[in-house]
């Protein structure tokens, strides 16, 4: 009986059951609109939804898909401090006066005629060439202020304009076409193989080059390799040179320089390792003259590709550009 | 502190002595107690409504682009590539002051000084290890030349010329003002009662201009004035030569120097080159090379100055006996001359002294009769009078020293003769219109001149300055002057060369040179480039851009001049200096504000003092014995009182300070100056106490004989000496560890040991035929691991420091040696860290916070005699010794920040930087708390970004505009930090990465002494040296192998990659050194019986028994004495040698 009455008692400051049913659902739709709060939240300021497609318009409408993409012109006849300092520049107004600076120039002996003389887009331009005052250009890309990049450092080594700013000669008005987001960097700099290019091709925004083409590409970069890393392999019995011959990589002795090749592209790693020093290779480091040591000659032999693809390519580049792509903290955050 | 002498009881403050609450918590406690309360202030309503605010415009702002311009040269100048900054060789001149200096510009933007490295008088030409041309050479740099830069960004620089108006000023353009010149008439009647008032200048366009106007304006006075001059020691030689003549010293050789109240290596026109000189002649290898003993300097002085830290004896005499003491040395000179041998010294300490030093003046260090070969000299101070000038000119002609010659220089009268006329000029009624050029007479004028009642006689008043100061207000005119890095100058430096002065950038307003303002009263229309040039003759085209190149045109320097017989002054007493002297003397120091003109440069106001640690204030300081006479404590205000006139002034208490002397810096106190220095207009108060009441032209220097009494009001100083102490582990250990802090031994067993390594004494064959280059001394066993003075590298058997998994790259192992025997604690390092990592200021209450932010500390120890610590009177020693060491991050390999940050913001680079990465910092602290050196800081505040919610001194005193002229300033190559962050010395990570960049892009391999950190590049004797530890031919690494190289806390076992040298002394054994004695009354006895010298033989004893280091500290059992029984340990150390 005791019992009985402490439950009536008790059951009027207990809650019904049915309220068990409602903490669920709260719970449940707090955890909901929760959700939907931070999934919205995170694709709302996702660096590829608040960054890419940033369009400002210019004070000139200023085509790259005329200059770049049409004409052909050289990003680097503009950006002209790209390969030598951080910033790739934005150029001086003198650089468009060039063309269109109002009177024919006569450079080297050839006319050249000035442009759009009268052009109203022009104005501001012509403005700034009589003024010396700048042109007032609006930022596109721009990093954190605690974001160290350095234009030269990328540009030298290989890497295409186009893996940072996208297809430019194809834009009207410049826009953000990447993320420039720190997981982005880090993407590239994990993985940078298929991102690397010829430093030759890095303005060429377009250069895709598939089979015959990527093949000669690969095998003309091997070559350039060994000429870049220089030509005296050390450590051999013999004087041997390796050295870069009609888009072909060749080995030969130096005492023995005929025109016969002693390595061609199928046996080129066996005979490099054995006919030419022998079951044990003596190996020593490379010196300071350029010369390299002969396991690093072999390392670039061992992954000769036949067929190489745009991966293959890239390792090539990396080892030859000397290319380091994992980074400290302080190289980005200083 | 030191092994070798370890008869002494080592502390940092009055407070570390009596080890009062305040002190353990520094030591205690990385972040003092009370250091996380927000400044007071702003309301908690206001805040709120703030940080609403700021929320709301932060939500808006967020979800749209900002459109920032980018606004490129019409026109770029060729080989001009932005982004990259670019070196330009600069003077500047301040009164007459001339430093040579190398400027980095970004974008047009001066933005770093450094000294120029062509320039003698800035360090030039000083061996820096291999350099690849790629990178430019520095030269040194002092404190002030550091911060000169800032004064170009002041915000309260004038934007133009004033009017004024009533009583108010109202701004003018220059045409205005050239307007209103003209129509003073000013040549009307030959130029009758125009008076022009300049600071002085060496240049010679001015002077060339000086012609023109005396041609206009012929009947006008023109007079120049500088509170900051070296009139004493001109007026001296040329009462002992009969003609105009500036010394001119040459350390580098030196054997005895005796400084008379001088300070070579700190407060003196050629301090860089002294510091060169004096490092130099200090190197032990090349002394011993070199068959002669390492320089030996004494100091004879009434306040600790730089070159009294680091003299080998430095004796305390108040300045005004110091004439006395010149002459009664003058005196023994002669008589050991005479005697023409050594004299035995006898007597009282002080006769026994005085005689020991001129038998070192006369015959060197060695004891015996063979000449010094005239490598000895004596210098004095600029506040010294004339006669002791002229005394110290006779000492050296008879000692035929050959450290010291003469240059002719121009006839000037004496700047308080001057001023003494223009006031009398003033007075009489006759001058209708005066300019004052730079200068500011009101503030700095002497006191009983009274300048501020003469001037208001002048009927025009115009003042040609750089900001609006004290006198500027009494003008009716005010022309704005521009900072010497926008104008053409020239001026002569020290050594006679003449110097170019570049502008880098136009003038960021609308402000005028010297020499422009002149041509325009002459009536020239050349400018400003066209007179300077053509003050340097006819220079071809080529010579003069080299000379605009050089900064100076080469072989320029003044020739020695002949000088006849010194003549000997009469009227000094040569007994005074004994007598017993109860009068207070007040001794007007030498400042880093200079004259005051740098007052409102945040940098050089919250640098600590070298001596009291000090910021923001210019204590008077006093000895412990004088201030307990005083009736005045620590902290707490004295009355000086000169003629009726009086100032109130803080007490700091400083051991080895003379008795009965009180020494109190010029320059500081000004009441109209900006809202750094203070300003009475903003309500900011002054910093510092204005001495000026008190200097009269009779006490110019100083003045003996004034009254001093306490007063008993408190007054808080912000004093960072117990900032940051390093805790050697608990108080039971402090005894024996905090020994190890710093090292330091004698020469003498310097010597010893290092014939041990090559065998035999230096000069005989097997030194001579030794493979081993004397400039490698470096442990001939590694095993041994031995090194001096009697320290061991402490092996870890089983504990490797570096993570296994850890890999480092072979190609860059960054690392950097610091050597203790040529750090003199100048403070250069601290302000050239700050001003290349744009370090915050954070001003005068939070410092006293704890809160200073510089990533350099220089620790400052001092010592006492151990005999007066048992009897309980430390204080009471007279002679307590000061030694620095500068701290700061480590870049330990397993370093213990990294690994309590809890989000990895601190984390290790494989080249072995302890990498600091600002926007992942969440602010925990922990990193600090962890760090064995306290070198981490913390931004409690947004100091970087003055406008803030929080009220600290100057966050609501500026504008926007004010803001972004200081902003200018700011080296863009690193971050700016922001509140709630880290922050740390980065090894100057910016300069490294943007070597490396360049290095791979022209193809140069980097070298190993290739980079350079900010502090490296400054110092005056080049004590830093920073490099590629990888790289076994660098500097760096040679001199971590040295065998006087040694780790900070080595016990830590933490790999780290900064290490010290230790220090070499060289003290006249046989000096007598004051003691307590058993009866409690001082004592003398020589200095080998006070100090003795555990150090001999690599020693701590043998090295039996020492393989068995404990894991836990490295420890050995002899180490773990109390600082008790030090004397019975040396003792027992030194029979153990003998039993060997």
């Amino acid at each position: 009986m005791a019992t009985d009455a402490n439950t009536t008692q008790l059951d009027s400051f207990v809650f019904p059951a049915w309220v068990n049913r409602m903490v669920l659902l709260g719970l449940a739709s707090a955890g909901l609109i929760g959700g939907y709060v931070a999934t919205v939240g995170f694709f709302a300021t996702h660096p590829k939804v608040i960054n890419v497609g940033h369009m400002p318009e210019q004070p000139v409408p200023f085509s790259h898909a005329l200059h770049a993409g049409k004409l052909k012109l050289d990003c680097r006849y503009c950006h002209n401090t790209v390969d030598k300092a951080a910033h790739a520049a934005i150029p001086p107004t003198a650089t468009c006066g060039n063309c269109h600076g109002g009177k024919d120039r006569v450079k080297e002996g050839a006319t050249l005629a000035a442009v759009h003389l009268k052009s109203e887009k022009l104005t501001k331009v012509r403005e700034s060439l009589e003024s010396g005052e700048p042109v007032e250009w609006l930022r596109v890309h721009e990093l954190p202020g605690f974001v160290y990049f350095n234009h030269s450092a990328h540009v030298t080594r290989g890497v295409g304009c186009v893996e940072c700013h996208g297809r430019i000669d194809k834009m009207e008005v410049v826009y953000q076409a990447k993320q420039l987001s720190m997981k982005w960097c880090l993407d590239c700099h994990r993985n940078p193989d298929e991102a690397l290019r010829p430093v030759d091709q890095v303005t060429n925004l377009g250069w895709d080059p598939q089979g015959e083409e990527l093949k000669r590409v690969y095998d003309e970069e091997l070559g350039k390799a060994f000429a870049h890393l220089g030509r005296r392999v050390v450590g051999s019995d013999g004087d041997l040179r390796l050295f870069y011959h009609e888009g072909k990589a060749e080995a030969k002795k130096a005492r023995d320089f005929g025109d016969s090749p002693l390595v061609n592209e199928q046996n080129l790693q066996h005979v490099f390792a054995e006919e030419i020093f022998g079951d044990e290779p003596k190996l020593a480091d490379a010196d300071e003259s350029g010369d390299i040591s002969l396991d690093e000659a072999l390392s670039y032999l061992k992954d000769y590709r036949s067929s190489p693809t745009r991966k293959d390519l890239g390792v090539l580049l990396k080892n030859a550009y000397k290319i380091k792509p994992k980074q400290n903290c302080s190289t980005c955050h200083r | 502190m030191s092994t070798a002498e370890s008869n002494q009881v080592i502390f940092r403050s009055l407070d570390d002595l009596e080890e009062t609450p305040e002190f353990r918590q520094f030591v205690a406690r990385e972040f003092p107690e009370g250091v996380e309360n927000p400044p007071d202030g702003v309301s908690r309503r206001r805040w709120i409504q703030l940080m609403g605010a700021s929320a709301v415009l932060a939500g808006v702002s967020g979800c749209r682009f900002e459109n920032k311009k980018i606004t490129p040269y019409a026109f770029r100048p060729e080989d001009r590539v932005p982004g990259e900054t670019r070196e330009f060789a600069t003077t500047i001149e301040w009164a007459g002051a001339v430093r040579p200096m190398y400027v980095t510009s970004y974008d047009s933007r001066p933005i770093k000084v450094d000294g120029n490295p062509l320039h003698e008088e800035s360090g030039g030409s000083v061996p820096r290890g291999r350099r690849a041309q790629a990178v430019a050479a520095k030269g040194t740099s002092d404190l002030v030349s550091q911060a000169s830069v800032l004064d170009l960004y002041d915000p309260d620089r004038s934007r133009g010329c004033l009017a004024k108006v009533g009583r108010e000023f109202e701004s003018r353009t220059w045409a205005e003002f050239e307007a209103a010149v003209g129509s003073l008439d000013l040549a009307a009647s030959g130029g009758e009662g125009f008076v022009v008032l300049s600071e002085p200048t060496t240049s010679l366009a001015v002077s060339a201009l000086k012609e023109g106007f005396a041609a206009k304006y012929p009947k006008a006075k023109w007079f120049d004035y500088s509170s900051v001059n070296s009139d004493n020691e001109a007026a001296g030689l040329k009462a002992a030569f009969g003609k105009s003549v500036r010394p001119q010293f040459d350390l580098s050789s030196s054997e005895v120097v005796v400084c008379l109240d001088a300070d070579p290596l700190g407060f003196h026109a050629s301090s860089l080159k002294n510091s060169k000189g004096w490092a130099a002649s200090r190197v032990p290898y090349s002394a011993r090379v070199a068959h002669r003993p390492i320089a030996r300097y004494y100091s004879i002085e009434s306040q600790f100055s730089i070159t009294g830290m680091n003299a080998d004896h430095r004796w305390p005499i108040k300045s005004s006996l110091i004439g006395s003491f010149a002459e009664c040395l003058r005196l023994q000179v002669e008589k050991v001359r005479e005697a023409g041998n050594p004299i035995d010294p006898v007597g009282s300490a002080e006769e026994q002294r005085v005689a020991m030093l001129a038998n070192e003046l006369v015959y060197g260090i060695n004891d015996t009769t063979e000449s010094s070969g005239g490598n000895c000299v004596v210098m004095v101070g600029a506040n010294q009078p004339p006669e002791v000038h002229q005394v110290a000119a006779v000492i050296n002609k008879l000692i035929g020293s050959k450290l010291v010659s003469y240059v002719d220089v121009p006839e000037a009268t004496p700047s308080l003769d001057s001023i003494s006329e223009v006031v009398d000029e003033l007075n009489s009624g006759v001058v209708e219109n005066l300019l004052l050029i730079g200068g500011n007479p009101l503030y700095d004028a002497p006191a009983e001149m009274g300048f501020g009642s003469a001037l208001a006689k002048a009927k025009k008043k115009i003042h040609f300055s750089m900001a609006a100061n004290e006198t500027t207000y009494q003008c009716d005119w005010h022309a704005n002057m521009a900072h010497p890095f926008e104008v053409w100058t020239d001026s002569v430096a020290y050594d006679g060369s003449h110097c170019v002065g570049q502008p880098m950038i136009d003038p960021l307003f609308d402000s005028k040179s010297t020499v422009e303002l002149l041509a325009m009263l002459v009536g020239e229309s050349k400018t400003g480039m066209e007179l300077v040039r053509g003050a340097f003759g006819d220079l071809a085209e080529a010579e003069w851009f080299e000379a605009v190149h050089d900064g100076f045109v080469k072989d320029s320097a003044s020739k020695a001049a002949t000088v006849s017989q010194p003549v000997v002054p009469s009227g000094l007493d040569a007994g005074a200096w004994m007598a017993e002297d109860d009068s207070i003397e007040v001794v007007f120091t030498s400042s880093r504000l200079y004259d005051g003109r740098l007052a409102n440069n945040a940098w050089i106001q919250e640098v600590p003092d070298s001596v009291t640690k000090v910021t923001w204030d210019n204590p008077a300081i006093v000895n412990p014995k004088t201030a307990k006479a005083l009736g005045a404590k620590q902290n707490e205000k004295i009355k000086i009182e000169v003629d009726g006139r009086t100032i109130e002034a803080p007490v700091f208490i400083q051991p080895g300070q003379a008795e009965n002397s009180i020494g109190i810096a010029i320059g500081y106190g000004r009441k109209k100056v900006g809202h750094i220095g203070g300003s009475i207009e903003k309500n900011i108060d002054p910093v510092g106490v204005d001495v000026g009441p008190i200097r009269t032209s009779q006490g110019w220097g100083m003045r003996n004989g004034v009254k001093a009494t306490g007063t008993g009001s408190r007054y808080r100083l912000a004093s960072t000496q117990d900032h940051h102490a390093i805790d050697p582990t608990g108080k039971a250990e402090i005894g024996s560890r905090w020994s190890r802090l710093i090292y330091e031994g004698t020469w003498d067993s310097y010597e010893e040991f290092a014939d041990k390594i090559i065998g035999g004494d230096s000069s005989s064959e097997a030194a001579k035929s030794s493979t081993k280059s004397y400039s490698e001394l470096t442990p001939e066993d590694e095993e041994k691991q031995e090194h001096w003075p009697g320290h061991h590298h402490l092996h870890f058997e089983n504990v490797d420091p570096i993570p296994r998994e850890w890999k480092y790259s072979d190609e860059f192992k960054w690392g950097m040696s610091i050597d203790l025997n040529k750090c003199t604690g100048c403070n250069a390092c601290v302000v050239a860290c700050q001003a290349e990592n744009n370090i915050g200021v954070v001003g005068k209450d939070e410092v006293a916070r704890g809160r200073e932010l510089h990533w350099i500390r220089i620790d400052r120890y001092m010592a006492a005699n151990e005999t007066y610590h048992k009897a309980g009177k430390i204080l009471e020693d007279p002679e307590p010794r000061i030694r620095t060491q500068p701290v700061a991050c480590h870049h330990c390999e397993n370093a213990p920040c990294e690994q309590v940050c809890p989000v990895a913001a601190t984390v290790h680079s494989d080249e072995g930087l302890n990498d600091m990465v600002y926007n992942r910092c969440i602010g925990t602290r922990y990193c600090g708390n962890n760090c064995p050196y306290k070198v981490r800081r913390f931004n409690y505040l947004n100091y970087s970004d003055a406008v803030t919610f929080v009220k600290y001194p100057w966050a609501d005193k500026l504008s926007q505009d004010d803001i972004s002229v200081k902003k200018l300033v700011n080296n863009p190559e690193v971050s700016i930090r922001s509140r709630g962050v880290m922050e740390k010395c980065s090894y100057c990570v910016q300069r490294i990465q943007n070597g490396k960049i360049k290095a791979k892009a022209t193809g140069v391999p980097l070298g190993g002494d290739d980079i350079t950190t900010a502090c490296q590049d400054c110092c005056p004797t080049q004590a830093i040296t920073f490099g590629n530890l990888g790289d076994k031919n660098s500097q760096v690494s040679k001199n971590q192998q040295d065998v006087r190289s040694y780790v900070l806390l080595e016990e830590l076992n933490i790999g780290q990659r900064t290490k010290y040298m230790a220090r070499v002394i060289n003290p006249n054994m046989k000096w007598p050194v004051y003691v307590l004695g058993e009866d409690g009354e001082p004592t003398f006895r020589p200095y080998a019986e006070v100090f003795k010298e555990p150090g001999h033989h690599g020693a701590h004893g043998s090295h039996d028994g020492h393989d068995d280091h404990s894991e836990e500290g490295g420890d050995h059992s002899d180490d773990t004495h109390s600082g008790d029984d030090h004397s019975k340990d040396g003792d027992e150390k030194q029979e153990k040698e003998k039993s060997k």
